[in-house]
């Protein structure tokens, strides 16, 4: 498909887990990083649109926190727009972001993801945990996330056999991975056996099968793709971006086991790539829940429906094998700062693709997906990634 | 008199407490009274009276009619004691006309606090014209404080108040919580042929409150009504005594917890030491404006899915469009069957529970939530009752039932959670 295409020319990202540091803090550091990383240096002046990603986590700054992210990046004056999908917040921004490049509207574009989870009383974070679930018919019912994804998990192993250690398999990979991300929130390894005898949670989901709370902020700079070779030698391209949208409670969604918002924003992406899921050097996948990863595979097309245990304990999805799934760690094990999630994955994207991911570094990486889900499936995003030819 | 009683139900919990049947933590008066009138079999004809007896919780007003989808009918309570019951059959009975009435006893376990031990249950009677149980006459008195109960007395009243023959062998059933000696006597001596029970009802625990041991008191008939013929009761204890007296025409339909020879096992909970403050027990929630609460009732409450006119297929819950088609022309609103299967289900862990289950979860412990299908395009997330958790399988057949589910802006919100299929096996 011809036109304009968009190119990630900077990235940033704070530290991931509990931390000390405020919402405007993380903002900071995450858009001095972006600026920082610009190979031949940018000026703030040039932004022509900056998109914010948060959840608004605890309603700190719930209505037009776009400001703050005006300030912190110190763009004010440039219109900025705060984008809301829940979990799949960031991925929205950027695919807004990408578009207003596309479209010709926008040449410099800053994109941010946000979230300050682990200020909160405890009560009050599982009140802001259940707010993008289906309110009436979900979580008055007594469900919150882990619930929601346990209700797939079950399905998941009912029709397809899908065993608990294909599930531990995810958390054991992850927190392999995350022991190589300095940013990650865990730098523990864990075993099967653990994950298997952790407390469960919401049946068959256990306290290692759930991403934790998290603090932090990522945020990338794009530029159209002619501007971002005069910013740095490496751009890296967004060769298409994908998205869906689906029912936002379970019980109405025709099936259980697969997240057709996934599917569509995949096939939408794939299309305007021009390239498929064999293509993939690796995937960022949104792994909120270990189940999450295995649906997500089948999903994206790397596995078939209930494929996805077999891949995943057959080592294809850990760094060295045929599809590094989640090299940074994930959602899992990284950590899961809620609007920050879509960015955070660019930014591993932009690490990768340019040969600078150190330890985790995945060999001869060119072209990359990433996969951002909305609480269960209401939405969801994936975009793709190669590095940029002449 | 126009109508009898031509089918009854008694709803009990299946939770205990002190070796009695006690309220789940997620019950009260108002889901004891669906639960037992949903029991009921099908109305042969519309229901044109609804009694409640005994005290209502705040709004039983209209949420029982809204409830039983008879929101066009006036609640109409009788509250006192004793035989508030027999006075509420005889007004359901004296109605005129082609439908049908509805009477229905909730009683919670503490109620009431100061005459011992009481048990939880709701009984529903359904009064239609034609054979049954004709309720002829009925009457009662509180004993003074202190005395004796004159009960000889009362059974004499009961014989002419009812003009039942009370001599004939088998026709008149008293019943004696701890009888005095004197009372056994007089009435061996007086009205041979009486049967006086102090069974296991009446000598030990009662298993309910006055007005369902007044229900219970009407089962009791049922052993004596086997051929058309006149029957009658009478109730001593020892703070009062009731009578009333019945004309039995034909057969009676009797389901739920009449006389359950094998109980299923019992679950057990221990209440907050208080009630929950509802004007304050919503600080963590998700809110749920009343209005938003109130348009999805017929959903929430009854099942209501809505039915396309267009591509015939089922919405739900309904909103303004079919969600197959997305006409918007002819919808019109069908009950969806009462059992469905599971096709997905999981135990929530105490801590990972939404804060508005906070104090249920203290109280009762881990719940169940399952995916129930119940039709194609009709699927429900509910929380499980009654069950222990993890005990529920994917492809177990479940029924509804209404139940509290979370305080908000100072009231009870009440919805549907799945509950085992009576008869069912034990999962």
């Amino acid at each position: 498909m011809a036109g304009r295409r968009a190119a990630m020319v900077g990235a940033g990202h704070t530290r991931f887990g509990v931390l000390p540091e405020g919402p405007r803090e993380l903002l900071r550091s995450a858009c001095d990083a972006a600026f920082a990383s610009v190979d031949r240096g940018l000026e703030r002046s040039r932004v022509d649109e900056a998109y914010l990603g948060s959840l608004g986590f605890s309603g700190w700054q719930l209505g037009n926190a776009s400001a703050i992210l005006a300030e912190e990046a110190r763009v004010v004056g440039t219109p900025v727009t705060r984008v809301e999908n829940a979990c799949a917040s960031a991925g929205f921004a950027l695919r807004s972001g990408v578009h207003a490049i596309e479209s010709g509207a926008a040449d410099i574009v800053l994109v941010a993801g946000l979230e300050k989870m682990t200020d909160v009383a405890s009560a009050r974070r599982r009140y802001w945990l259940g707010v993008s679930g289906d309110t009436e018919w979900e979580r008055l019912a007594g469900l919150t996330f882990a619930g929601v994804y346990a209700l797939i998990a079950a399905r998941h192993m009912a029709e397809h056999g899908t065993p608990p250690e294909a599930l531990a398999e995810v958390a054991v990979k992850n927190h392999e991975h995350a022991r190589l991300n300095p940013n990650a929130q865990f730098h523990k390894a864990i075993t099967r056996a653990d994950v298997l005898a952790a407390p469960r949670v919401a049946a068959p989901l256990g306290l290692l099968d759930c991403c934790p709370v998290s603090d932090g902020a990522a945020a990338v700079l794009l530029a159209g793709e002619e501007i971002a070779r005069t910013l740095t030698d490496t751009p890296v391209r967004i060769a298409g971006t994908g998205a869906g949208s689906d029912f936002l409670a379970l019980q109405e969604r025709p099936s259980l086991t697969s997240l057709a918002a996934t599917r569509r924003a995949a096939a939408q992406a794939y299309r305007r790539a021009g390239w498929g899921p064999e293509r993939v050097s690796f995937a960022e996948v949104h792994d909120c829940f270990t189940i999450a990863e295995l649906v997500a595979l089948e999903d994206l097309g790397f596995a078939a429906p209930g494929g996805a245990a077999e891949l995943t304990t057959s080592g294809a999805t850990r760094l060295g094998g045929r599809l590094p799934v989640n090299p940074d760690g994930g959602l899992k094990a990284k950590g899961h700062p809620i609007g920050a999630t879509g960015a955070s994955q660019a930014y591993e994207a932009f690490q990768q693709l340019r040969g600078a991911a150190g330890r985790r570094q995945v060999r001869g990486a060119e072209r990359a997906l990433a996969h951002n889900v909305g609480g269960s499936g209401a939405s969801a995003t994936v975009t793709l990634f190669e590095v940029s030819g002449p | 008199m126009t109508r009898a009683i031509a089918a009854a139900a008694l709803y009990r919990p299946a939770w205990e407490r002190d070796g009695r049947t006690v309220e789940g933590p997620d019950e009260d008066a108002l889901t004891l009274a669906v639960a037992a009138a949903e029991l009921l079999p099908p109305r042969p004809q519309p229901v044109d009276e609804l009694h409640w007896v005994g005290p209502a919780p705040a709004g039983a007003d209209w949420a029982l009619p809204e409830a039983l989808d008879l929101g066009h009918l006036t609640l109409r309570r009788h509250v006192g004691e004793p035989g508030s019951l027999y006075r509420a059959l005889a007004a359901a009975a004296a109605a005129s006309g082609p439908g049908v009435s509805l009477v229905i006893a909730p009683e919670m376990s503490g109620v009431p606090p100061a005459s011992g031990p009481h048990g939880a249950a709701a009984a529903a009677l359904l009064l239609a014209d034609g054979p049954g149980l004709r309720p002829r006459a009925h009457g009662g008195r509180r004993h003074p404080r202190g005395s004796l109960p004159d009960a000889l007395t009362w059974v004499r009243a009961l014989s002419a108040g009812t003009g039942l023959a009370v001599d004939r062998p088998g026709r008149l059933l008293v019943r004696a919580v701890r009888p005095p000696p004197v009372l056994l006597a007089a009435v061996a001596r007086d009205l041979p042929g009486v049967v006086i029970d102090t069974g296991p009802d009446a000598a030990g625990p009662p298993a309910a409150g006055p007005m369902i041991a007044e229900a219970l008191g009407l089962w009791d008939l049922l052993a004596l009504a086997e051929a058309p013929a006149c029957v009658a009761l009478a109730r001593i204890e020892p703070e009062s005594s009731v009578f009333a007296g019945f004309e039995a025409t034909g057969p009676v339909a009797w389901t739920g917890a009449w006389n359950e020879a094998a109980p299923p096992p019992r679950r057990k909970w221990s209440p907050p030491a208080a009630e929950p403050d509802l004007r304050t027990a919503i600080s963590e929630g998700a809110y749920v404006p009343r209005p938003r609460y109130l348009e999805n009732l017929p959903a929430r409450w009854r099942l209501a899915a809505a039915r396309c006119g267009a591509c015939g297929a089922l919405s739900f819950p309904p909103r303004s469009t079919c969600r197959a088609c997305g006409s918007s022309a002819a919808l019109t609103a069908e009950r969806l069957p009462d059992v469905g299967h599971v096709e997905s289900v999981t135990t929530v862990a105490p801590g990972a529970q939404p804060t508005e289950f906070d104090a249920q979860v203290a109280a009762a412990g881990a719940y169940d939530v399952a995916m129930v299908a119940f039709a194609p395009g009709a699927r429900l997330t509910l929380q499980v009752a009654d069950l222990p958790p993890g005990t529920l399988r994917i492809g177990d057949s479940v029924r509804t039932s209404l139940r509290r589910l979370y305080p908000m802006d100072g009231e009870w919100r009440y919805g549907r959670k799945a509950v085992p299929v009576p008869g069912a096996p034990a999962p």
